[in-house]
C-alpha cells in the first residue's frame, strides 16, 4: 500500500476529517483481518477489535503522532487489542496460555490443484512451519508475507530487536535442518522472477 | 548491493536477508539485474537462491481472510459507536516544571495582548450570500466548512475566541462539517459549542456533518455523522430538546416537530453540493419548490391536483432542463416554458 498516500491520510484524519478517517478504514479493514485471522478463527472477535481500535483513534485523534507507517502503527494496536481479548475469552473457557494468545496459524486450504512435485515441497514448507512456536510463526509471517524489517517486526511484536533476530533465527534454522543443502530437488514453485 | 556478501550464503541467510526477501515478494527491474547478474558470476549459488525463494512464495500461497462482507456492517457500528461516545477522558493533574511555567506567564501577558488587539476585529460581521443556482464552499475561523446551495446566506461575528461557542446564522440550505474540537464531554468549554441559528430551531453541535434546510417557514435537519441537539427557540415548553443520530431526519415548523424519522441514504440529501439535482419519493409541489427556492424559476400549477403527483424513488440529474424531461415523462405532464425562468405544468392534454 502507499505509505505517503496514507500518511497523508492520517495527517488529516488528526485534523478531524471524517473522509480520510473513513479511507483509512477501507483501505485497512482487509489486511487487519487478515493477520487478526492468524491469532483466532473467531472472526467476531477480531471484528470487535477492529471496532475498538478504530473508535479509539476517532477519539483520541487530537492526542495521536504520527507513526512512521500508518499501516505497522494499525498491526501493532490490533495486535494488543485483540491479544486483550483472545486472552479473556480464554480465561472463561479454562484454556490459560502464558503471555501468547492459544496459536498464530497459518492455513492451505485452496491449495488442492498442485503438481505431485510442488506438493512434496509445499508439504515440507507447511509442516516446518506449522511445527514452529506461536511467536516463530508470527515472526515468518510478519517477514515472508508482510515483508516487514527486523526493527518493525520489534516494535508491533512489542520485543527487543535482539529478540526479534533470535525468533527468526530460531525459525529459520528448523527450515535450513528440513530443506538443507541436498535435501532436496530445487523445484521453481512460480518462481517467474527471471 | 555487492555480491561478495552472498558467496558464502546459506538458504538461512538468504532467508533472513532484507533485500532478498524485497526481491522475492516485489521484485522491480533494478533487484532482477542485479541477482541475474549474481547468479551469472556465482553460479554454484543457483541452487541455493532458487530453493530460498521457492520457500518464500510457498509460504506466501497461504489463504487469505479479508472478511469483506462484514465491512459495511462493521462500518456502521463504528460510525454509531462514536456517536454515541461520551468522550470522557480521566482528569490529568500534573505540574509543569519551573521553566514551562515561566514560559508560560510570559505567554499569558502575550495572549493578553493578542486578546486586545484582536478585540479590534471581534466584532466585525461576515456575511455571506449566494444567488440562485449558485453553490458557494466557505471555510470558518475555526476551520469549520459550511456549502450554501443557491439562495441562501449564512453569518457569523468577530473571529472566534476562546470564550464564547461558534455561533452562526444560516437562512436557506447548507451542508456543514463541523471541526470537532472538544475532548472531555464533562466539561465543554465555550468555545466547544457550535451553534446554528435557523427558522425557529438552534442546532447544537461538537463536531458532526449534517444539512440544514430553513425555506417556507419549515426546517429540515439530516445528520450525517456525529451526533446533534436540537433546541427549539420558542416558549412553548411542549417541545423539548430533540437529540439526533447519524441517519436521522427532523422536520420543524410552525413551531412544532412534524417528522422524526431515519433515513435510508442519509448522503442523498446533500448531493446538491456536487451541482447535482436530486430527490427522493418527490412529490411535484417539492420540485416546483426546488426550482424556486435554488433556482429562481417561478413555477405556476393552475390544477391543485397536480401538487400531489408524485415519483417514487431517487432522480439523480445534473441540469434543471434534464430534470424537467424527467418530471414531464415520469407524471405524464405538460411542461411549458414560457418566458426566461417562467413554467406553466398542466395536465397533458389528449393528443
Amino acid at each position: 500500500m502507499r505509505n505517503e498516500a496514507n500518511s497523508a491520510l492520517w495527517s488529516s484524519f488528526k485534523q478531524g476529517n471524517w473522509d480520510a478517517y473513513a479511507s483509512l478504514y477501507n483501505n485497512y479493514y482487509g489486511p487487519l483481518n487478515n493477520y487478526g485471522y492468524k491469532f483466532t478463527s473467531n472472526s467476531k472477535l477480531i471484528e470487535d477489535a477492529i471496532h475498538d481500535l478504530f473508535v479509539r483513534l476517532w477519539i483520541t485523534r487530537s492526542n495521536l503522532g504520527d507513526p512512521a507507517s500508518v499501516k505497522n502503527y494499525l498491526y501493532k494496536s490490533l495486535r494488543n487489542t485483540l491479544i486483550r481479548k483472545i486472552k479473556t475469552e480464554e480465561k472463561y473457557t479454562g484454556i490459560d496460555t502464558e503471555d501468547y494468545p492459544s496459536g498464530f496459524e497459518v492455513s492451505y486450504n485452496s491449495q488442492a490443484d498442485l503438481a505431485i512435485e510442488e506438493k512434496e515441497f509445499s508439504g515440507k514448507v507447511k509442516n516446518i512451519i506449522n511445527s514452529l512456536p506461536p511467536r516463530q510463526k508470527e515472526i515468518i509471517y510478519l517477514r515472508f508475507y508482510e515483508g516487514l524489517s527486523y526493527d518493525e517486526i520489534a516494535d508491533i511484536m512489542g520485543i527487543g530487536i535482539n529478540s526479534a533476530y533470535k525468533l527468526l533465527y530460531k525459525a529459520l534454522e528448523n527450515l535450513q535442518q528440513t530443506l538443507g543443502p541436498s535435501a532436496l530437488l530445487c523445484l521453481l514453485t512460480g518462481f517467474t522472477h527471471f | 548491493m555487492n555480491f561478495e556478501k552472498y558467496t558464502q550464503f546459506t538458504l538461512q541467510d538468504f532467508l533472513a536477508d532484507d533485500d532478498f526477501i524485497q526481491w522475492v515478494i516485489n521484485p522491480g527491474e533494478e533487484q532482477n539485474a542485479f541477482w541475474q547478474s549474481f547468479l551469472q558470476a556465482e553460479p554454484q549459488q543457483k541452487n541455493i537462491v532458487e530453493k530460498a525463494a521457492a520457500t518464500i512464495l510457498q509460504y506466501r500461497k497461504q489463504d487469505d481472510f479479508y472478511n469483506g462482507e462484514h465491512k459495511e456492517l462493521l462500518w456502521n457500528r463504528i460510525e454509531q459507536s462514536i456517536a454515541e461516545q461520551p468522550l470522557t477522558t480521566s482528569k490529568k493533574v500534573f505540574r509543569l516544571p519551573a521553566f514551562m511555567r515561566i514560559a508560560a506567564a510570559i505567554m499569558v501577558v502575550a495572549g493578553v495582548s493578542y486578546w486586545m488587539i484582536s478585540q479590534y476585529n471581534s466584532t466585525k460581521q461576515h456575511l455571506f450570500t449566494t444567488a440562485f443556482g449558485e453553490v458557494k464552499t466557505i471555510t470558518l475561523p475555526d476551520h469549520s466548512q459550511v456549502t450554501l446551495n443557491g439562495n441562501s446566506s449564512l453569518a457569523y461575528s468577530g473571529s472566534w475566541n476562546k470564550d464564547a461557542a461558534r455561533e452562526v446564522w444560516i437562512k436557506g440550505e447548507g451542508y456543514f462539517n463541523v471541526t470537532h474540537i472538544n475532548r472531555d464531554s464533562l466539561h465543554i468549554k465555550p468555545n466547544e459549542r457550535f451553534i446554528v441559528h435557523c427558522g425557529d430551531v438552534n442546532i447544537e453541535v461538537l463536531g458532526t456533518t449534517f444539512n440544514v434546510k430553513a425555506r417556507h417557514g419549515k426546517t429540515n435537519v439530516a445528520l450525517i455523522t456525529g451526533k446533534i441537539r436540537i433546541d427549539y427557540t420558542g416558549t412553548d415548553t411542549a417541545n423539548k430538546a430533540v437529540i439526533m443520530r447519524p441517519g436521522d431526519y427532523i422536520e420543524y415548523a410552525a413551531k412544532k416537530l412534524l417528522v422524526n424519522k431515519r433515513l435510508v441514504k442519509p448522503a442523498l440529501v446533500s448531493t446538491w453540493r456536487s451541482s447535482e439535482i436530486s430527490f427522493t419519493d418527490a412529490t411535484l409541489k417539492e420540485i416546483a419548490e426546488t426550482l424556486q427556492d435554488n433556482y429562481g424559476y417561478s413555477v405556476t400549477i393552475k390544477d391543485p391536483a397536480l401538487f400531489s403527483l408524485k415519483i417514487e424513488g431517487d432522480i439523480s440529474v445534473n441540469s434543471v432542463s434534464d430534470l424537467l424531461d424527467v418530471v414531464a415523462t415520469t407524471l405524464n405532464i405538460k411542461i411549458e416554458q414560457t418566458a426566461d425562468k417562467h413554467i406553466n405544468i398542466t395536465k397533458q392534454t389528449a393528443p
